[in-house]
C-alpha cells in the first residue's frame, strides 16, 4: 500500500515534469508561446552550454554562492548567540524582544541602497545584505526554542541539582536544535535573496549581475537561464539540508 | 555519623530514634486570583514522615496535593509555616531527594539509557559506572533491550519505569511521586504496582505517594492521609495495618481492605463533591 503510493508520487512528480516542459517547448515551437518573452527549455539549454564553455555561468555561481554561504553562515552564528542569550536571561530576552520584532518586520531589502552606501559595491554589501535577512529569523526561532522548553525537565533538573550550566547544555540547547534547523532552511533562500538583492543594486559579477546585464540587452533567455541555475542549487541544498537534519532529529515525534 | 545516630537509638527515651524524614508545621500558601484577592490553596498544613515510611496522600482534584509536594521537594519556596527535609530546609545543595512527575519528563533527545542515568551524569558519576548502574536499575524494571530506544519509540508505560528507574538509581532517601500511575490502564499498572512494591520492601525509603487510586493506597502504603478540597489541610490519617510483604492479589480480599477503602471514600466522598462542585 505505502509502496504503492509513494511509486505512484514518483510517476506524478515525473509526469508534471515532462508535461510542463514539454508543454513550454511545443508551444514555443507551435508559436502558441512567444519566445521572445518566455524564452523555451531548447533555447535555455543551448544558452546554459556556451555559458558553460565560456566558463561564465559557473563564475557567476559562484560569485553569489560565496556571498550567500558566508552570509549564511555569518547570520546563523550570530542569529544562534544572540538567541541563546536572550533565551537564558530573564531581562534581556523580554527587554529586546519587541525591538528585535519590529526591527524584522523592516523589509530588509529596502536597507540594500543604504547597505552599498555604507560598504561599497563589493562581495561585503551582499555579504551583509543576506546576514542581516538571515540573522533576526534564526534568533528569534532560537529563543523561541529556549522558551517552549517543558518547565517539567527544568524541574526534574533542579531536583537532582544540576547546575545552570547543566541545564542549559542538557536540556535548554537540545531542545533548541529542532526550531534552529527549520529556521536555517527557510534561510538559505533568503541568503540567496540577500545575495542577488544585493548584485542588482551594483555588481561586477554574481547571478544577479548577469540577470541584469541581460535585462538591458532585452535578453530574455539570458535572464531566465541564471535564475534556473540557482533554482536547481538552491533546491539541491535544500534536500541536502532536509536529508541531515532528519538524521540528527531521528528523535522527534514527528520526523520531518 | 551513623555512630552518633545509632548512638541516639540506644538512649531510652532520647526522643525519636531515627531523624524523621518530613516534618512540616503549619504550611500554608495563597495565590492571587484574576481580581487579585488572595486564594488560599493549602491551609495550616501539618505532616511527619517517619524515615522509611510509605505514606499515600488522597483528596480531592485540586486540594493542593502537588503543590505540597514542590514545597517538600524545594521547588517552589515555602511562604508560610515550615518543611524541613531530614532536619535541614528543603532545596538543600544535598537533599537526596527524587521526585516522579506525573508526566514523565524523559528527555525526549536522549535514549533509554542515558535518560535513566542523568541523575548521575549531573552528580559527576564517570560514564562506565553510571551506564552500569542504569543498565542494572532497567533490568529490574524490565526494560532490559530498550536502552537505545527513543522515548517516543517506547510505550507510556515503558516511559513511566523509565522514570522511575532514572529516580531510583540515583538512591534518594526520600521520594515523592505525584500520581505516578494514574495515567497506565488498568493491567499495567497493576504490573507496575507489584515490581514497584517488591522494590520498595526490599529497600524501604521514605515514599510520599499522591494519588487517586484507594485501592493503590491501601496495597502500597502504611499510612494514608487525606486532604480536604481547597484549601488543602489534612483531614484524616489512616494507619493501613497489613502485613508486609504483601501480595496484591491477597490484599484485595482482606477484610481489612474492604474496611478501609470504605471509610476513607465515606471521608473523601463529601471533600470530592464540594471541588466538584466548586469547578463547575
Ligand atoms: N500558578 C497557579 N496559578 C493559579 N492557580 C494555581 C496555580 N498553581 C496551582 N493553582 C491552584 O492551586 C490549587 C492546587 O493545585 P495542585 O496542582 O496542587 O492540585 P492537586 O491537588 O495536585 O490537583 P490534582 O489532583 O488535580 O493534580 C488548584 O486549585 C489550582 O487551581
Ligand atoms: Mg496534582
Amino acid at each position: 500500500m505505502e509502496q504503492d503510493r509513494s511509486r505512484q508520487v514518483a510517476l506524478m512528480k515525473l509526469v508534471l515534469l515532462v508535461v510542463v516542459i514539454g508543454g513550454w517547448e511545443l508551444g514555443a515551437r507551435t508559436g502558441v508561446i512567444p519566445t521572445f518573452w518566455t524564452s523555451s527549455p531548447s533555447l535555455l539549454a543551448i544558452n546554459f552550454w556556451e555559458s558553460l564553455k565560456a566558463n561564465e555561468i559557473t563564475y557567476h555561481t559562484w560569485v553569489t554562492m560565496q556571498e550567500a554561504l558566508a552570509g549564511l553562515a555569518a547570520g546563523a552564528a550570530v542569529g544562534i548567540l544572540l538567541g541563546l542569550v536572550l533565551g537564558v536571561s530573564r531581562v534581556f530576552g523580554p527587554a529586546l524582544e519587541p525591538f528585535v520584532i519590529a526591527l524584522n518586520s523592516l523589509p530588509r531589502v529596502a536597507l540594500a541602497p543604504l547597505i552599498v552606501m555604507f560598504v561599497g559595491i563589493g562581495f561585503a554589501s551582499k555579504f551583509l545584505l543576506a546576514f542581516s535577512l538571515v540573522v533576526v529569523p534564526i534568533m528569534l526561532n532560537t529563543y523561541e526554542g529556549i522558551k517552549s522548553v517543558d518547565p517539567q525537565l527544568v524541574n526534574m533538573m533542579r531536583i537532582i541539582h544540576a547546575r545552570r550550566d547543566q541545564v542549559f547544555f542538557k536540556v535548554l540547547l537540545p531542545n533548541c536544535v529542532p526550531w534552529i534547523f527549520s529556521a536555517l532552511r527557510v534561510a538559505i533562500s533568503f541568503a540567496i535573496i540577500g545575495a542577488i538583492v544585493g548584485e542588482f543594486i551594483s555588481a561586477r559579477a554574481g547571478i544577479g549581475y548577469m540577470i541584469d546585464t541581460a535585462s538591458g540587452g532585452f535578453d530574455t533567455t539570458g535572464m531566465i537561464m541564471p535564475l534556473f541555475v540557482l533554482m536547481i542549487l538552491a533546491f539541491a541544498l535544500d534536500r541536502l539540508f532536509v536529508a541531515a537534519s532528519d538524521r540528527l532529529l531521528i528523535w522527534r515525534e514527528d520526523a520531518r | 555519623m551513623t555512630a552518633a545516630r545509632k548512638g541516639l537509638q540506644v538512649i531510652p527515651g532520647g526522643g525519636e530514634g531515627r531523624q524523621d524524614a518530613v516534618r512540616i508545621r503549619g504550611l500554608g500558601f495563597r495565590l492571587l486570583d484574576r481580581q487579585k484577592r488572595p486564594l488560599p490553596i493549602l491551609d495550616n498544613v501539618d505532616l511527619t514522615l517517619k524515615d522509611g515510611e510509605f505514606v499515600s496522600i488522597v483528596g480531592p482534584s485540586g486540594c493542593g496535593k502537588s503543590t505540597l509536594l514542590n514545597f517538600i521537594s524545594g521547588l517552589v519556596p515555602v511562604q508560610s509555616g515550615s518543611v524541613e527535609v531530614f532536619g535541614e530546609p528543603p532545596g538543600g545543595k544535598d537533599a537526596a531527594i527524587g521526585y516522579v512527575f506525573q508526566q514523565h519528563a524523559l528527555l525526549p533527545w536522549r535514549p533509554v539509557l542515558t535518560n535513566a542515568a542523568i541523575g548521575l551524569e549531573v552528580a559527576g558519576v564517570p560514564r562506565e559506572e553510571r551506564s552500569r548502574r542504569a543498565r542494572d536499575m532497567l533490568r529490574v524494571m524490565g526494560l532490559d533491550g530498550f536502552e537505545d530506544h527513543y522515548p517516543r519509540e517506547i510505550s507510556g508505560g515503558m516511559r513511566q519505569r523509565v522514570s522511575l528507574a532514572r529516580t531510583l538509581v540515583c538512591n534518594p532517601r526520600l521520594i515523592l511521586m505525584d500520581e505516578p500511575f494514574g495515567a497506565l490502564d488498568a493491567q499495567t499498572k497493576l504490573l507496575i504496582q507489584e515490581m514497584f512494591l517488591s522494590y520498595w520492601e526490599e529497600h524501604r525509603k521514605t515514599v510520599l505517594f499522591v494519588t487517586h487510586d484507594l485501592a493503590e493506597a491501601i496495597l502500597l502504603s502504611d499510612r494514608i492521609l487525606v486532604m480536604s478540597s481547597r484549601p488543602g489541610r489534612i483531614m484524616a490519617e489512616y494507619e493501613v495495618g497489613i502485613q508486609r510483604p504483601r501480595n496484591l492479589e491477597q490484599v484485595r480480599h482482606l477484610p481489612r481492605f474492604t474496611e478501609l477503602h470504605d471509610s476513607i471514600w465515606e471521608n473523601l466522598r463529601a471533600e470530592a463533591m464540594k471541588a466538584m462542585q466548586g469547578r463547575a
